[in-house]
């Protein structure tokens, strides 16, 4: 253990329930143990149901821990982004509570001293995952790695750590949030794996929200959202894909039967390839304007309620001698 | 006059020169050595309240008299930036621009090259303003000789116990167990600002709400780069580090882990609380935690060397924990005529409980 090392950790909860006290006192116990300093800032991203009670408790009984209250629910990915913008850590270590184990952060911040500025959680296995989800996450690497060419490591987890100047580098990058996994890898730094076996589900509950009237429902997606655009491109695409299959279907009609009008052939295939390079330039063209609100856009990734700090009283020192990991 | 802090002290003589005899009453070996020496050592211009308009109005018009009256107190010598966050601040650069404008503070761009020293992602606009820092002991050297002109009885090492009505004139202040160690007077202002309400206890008297902060500002070593230069990153969860000119280095504060607990008189869970058993017992050190942070927007803070902490108990009206503004508190003690309790603030606002205390002892001592 280095005496001056500050270690900070970023936990994102989302309606945790029950799980939050025990969390908390676990990682912070971790925490005690294997680092004189530390930071545990839990990001609240849009909470109904934590009591402002239960908040109370948790930062009069333990030392170190910061609660970042989003306004509302961003996400995951941005409510570790609103942690990281606040944290001071020489290392900064980003985790699902529940899923990623307390227990291992010294292990994993070690591996980041060893000499990797970042340092990715990967799972040991998607076996508990259904098909499709292990489909799309095959398909997304692939793509990543193919088209993006960036080296993700397969089934990375939100488990990771990052050195100060990995994190500062990832913060100088906009919305850092929705691309943190990409630029975890973008920003080029030493990375390195690291395998371990997720315990549990993660504490976020994913509860649906009533749905709401069709105009309302509509002026926000529309003020809110490029997604009709991306099932507009998708359609694009469907209508090119058609077009391309028409065409073949002309060919063969004219290859095998003697019957065919003259010009028929020519017609159909002129209007097909036309359609079909439409499709996809309009596809393609709905994919850019959509991202361009996100790019140019202003408006930060997220909003901070409040945030508050541990206040523990007459609290015996913390030992100054503490135990290798 | 009870407590040698700067508000005691500068009070005292001040009224001396309208009592016939005044004495003051401290229970350290000298003077300004609590909350007058364990602070920022900033004279608040009236950049730091943003957010609370009457604050700064009044700021403008002790600022000067402050700066006026203690020159040798002074450090003007050094620059003065302000700098605006860009993420999770409460304030964005315009407003903080338009703010100052308003109030006339003077403001203006910082130049390029102090700029660039900060981390443009973390801060969004850096402007230069004039502020000062005071030096504590020249202070105490001033209030010293203009108490002992004014001719103030000066009994150092001696702790105010409590105060009763009663004995040859209004109150009696008893600062021994012996029977003669105690002092009768028509007027005493207790001016003990964390030990405010401890004084009122042992005496039996009704306590003021007031909120307690255990509070811890670090010194440094700064790099030579920063020897001349003041930084204030506003505003929230920020930081500040500027010259101390008492020691020579440089004060780190932040607003995130300079208040280490927090307590009222009331106690905590039924336990009554102290601010000296609090500072009896301190907690680990974060200075740690602020040059991290702050290194964050100024990287070359990463190059200061820690010296120590100065720990104090801060003590702060429960109005104003609100909206950041410091009303000071000067008023009378219901049940004791003529105690008149005294709550400490920012340096400046000394001359606005001259103000109070004038209206207070004028309007009695002439019926």
């Amino acid at each position: 253990m280095t005496a001056d090392l500050f270690v900070s950790v970023v936990a994102p909860v989302h309606n945790p329930g029950s799980l939050l006290a025990p969390f908390v006192a676990e990682t912070v116990q971790v925490l005690q143990h294997a680092f004189r300093h530390f930071e545990l800032i839990v990001v609240d991203d849009g909470s109904q149901s934590v009591e402002r009670a239960t908040w109370d408790a948790i930062l009069s009984s333990h030392d170190g821990v910061r609660v970042l209250r989003l306004s509302r629910e961003f996400g995951e990915e941005q409510a570790i982004a609103a942690g990281l913008d606040s944290a001071i850590g020489d290392f900064v270590v980003t985790m699902s509570p529940g899923a990623d184990p307390p227990a291992l952060i010294p292990a994993l911040v070690q591996r980041a001293r060893d000499g990797a500025d970042v340092v990715l959680g990967v799972k040991r296995t998607r076996a508990g995952d259904p098909w499709w989800l292990r489909a799309g996450a095959g398909l997304f690497y692939w793509y990543t790695r193919r088209m993006m060419r960036l080296d993700l490591p397969a089934n990375a987890t939100h488990f990771r750590c990052l050195s100060r100047q990995a994190l500062n580098a990832l913060n100088k990058l906009r919305e850092t949030g929705s691309r943190l996994r990409v630029f975890s890898s973008y920003i080029g730094y030493a990375s390195a794996a690291y395998v371990y076996d997720p315990v549990g589900q993660t504490l976020r509950s994913r509860s649906r929200t009533p749905g709401e009237a069709v105009s309302v429902a509509l002026a926000m997606v529309l003020d809110n959202t490029a997604h009709p655009l991306r099932v507009a491109s998708l359609l694009g695409v469907a209508a090119a894909l058609l077009n391309l299959a028409y065409a073949v279907y002309v060919l063969v009609v004219y290859a095998m039967r003697a019957d065919v009008a003259p010009g028929w052939a020519t017609m159909s295939l002129t209007s097909a390839a036309q359609f079909f390079f439409l499709s996809i330039i309009l596809a393609v063209l709905c994919e850019y304007v959509g991202r361009l609100p996100k790019r140019f856009g202003s408006e930060p990734g997220y909003y901070v309620r409040d945030e508050r700090s541990s206040a523990v009283l007459l609290r015996e020192d913390r030992p100054n001698v503490v135990s290798e990991p | 006059m009870v407590g040698g802090g700067f508000y005691g002290a500068h009070i005292a003589a001040f009224l001396a020169r309208r009592l016939p005899s005044v004495a003051l009453l401290e229970r350290e070996p000298s003077l300004l050595t609590r909350a007058s020496y364990n602070n920022q050592a900033r004279v608040h211009g009236r950049y730091h309240y943003p957010r609370s308009i009457l604050t700064s109005l009044r700021s403008r018009r002790n600022y000067p008299r402050f700066l006026a009256d203690f020159p040798d107190a002074i450090d003007r010598s050094f620059t003065k930036l302000y700098a605006v966050a860009r993420r999770q601040s409460k304030v964005t650069a315009g407003q903080f621009a338009e703010f100052c404008h308003r109030i006339g503070a003077p403001l203006k761009p910082a130049a390029k090259a102090m700029v660039a020293r900060f981390d443009a992602d973390l801060v969004e606009a850096v402007f230069e303003v004039e502020e000062s820092a005071f030096d504590a002991r020249a202070l105490a050297v001033a209030v010293q000789a203009s108490m002992a002109s004014a001719g103030v009885q000066v009994c150092m090492g001696t702790t105010a116990r409590a105060v009763s009505p009663g004995g040859a004139r209004r109150l009696c202040v008893r600062w021994g167990e012996a029977p003669g160690e105690c002092t009768d007077a028509d007027w005493v202002v207790a001016c003990t600002y964390a030990g405010l309400n401890d004084l009122l206890a042992d005496s039996g008297l009704p306590l003021v709400p007031l909120v307690h902060e255990l509070t811890e500002i670090a010194l440094v070593e700064a790099p030579a780069a920063l020897k001349g230069l003041g930084v204030t990153v506003m505003d929230g969860p920020f930081w500040s580090a500027m010259p101390f000119p008492a020691a020579g280095v440089h004060s780190l504060s932040h607003v995130r882990y300079t208040p280490h607990a927090r307590w009222n008189d009331g106690g905590v869970d039924g336990h009554p609380v102290r601010g000296d058993d609090v500072m009896r017992r301190l907690p680990g050190s974060q200075a740690p935690h602020m040059q991290r942070d702050a290194a964050r927007y100024l990287p070359e803070l990463a190059a200061a060397r820690y010296l120590r902490s100065l720990w104090e108990v801060k003590t702060i009206l429960p109005r104003s924990d609100v909206d950041d503004s410091r009303p000071i508190l000067a008023r009378a003690v219901a049940g004791a005529p003529g105690l008149v309790t005294v709550l400490g603030a920012k340096i400046d606002s000394v001359y606005d409980v001259e103000e109070a205390l004038t209206g207070m002892v004028d309007s009695e001592e002439s019926s």
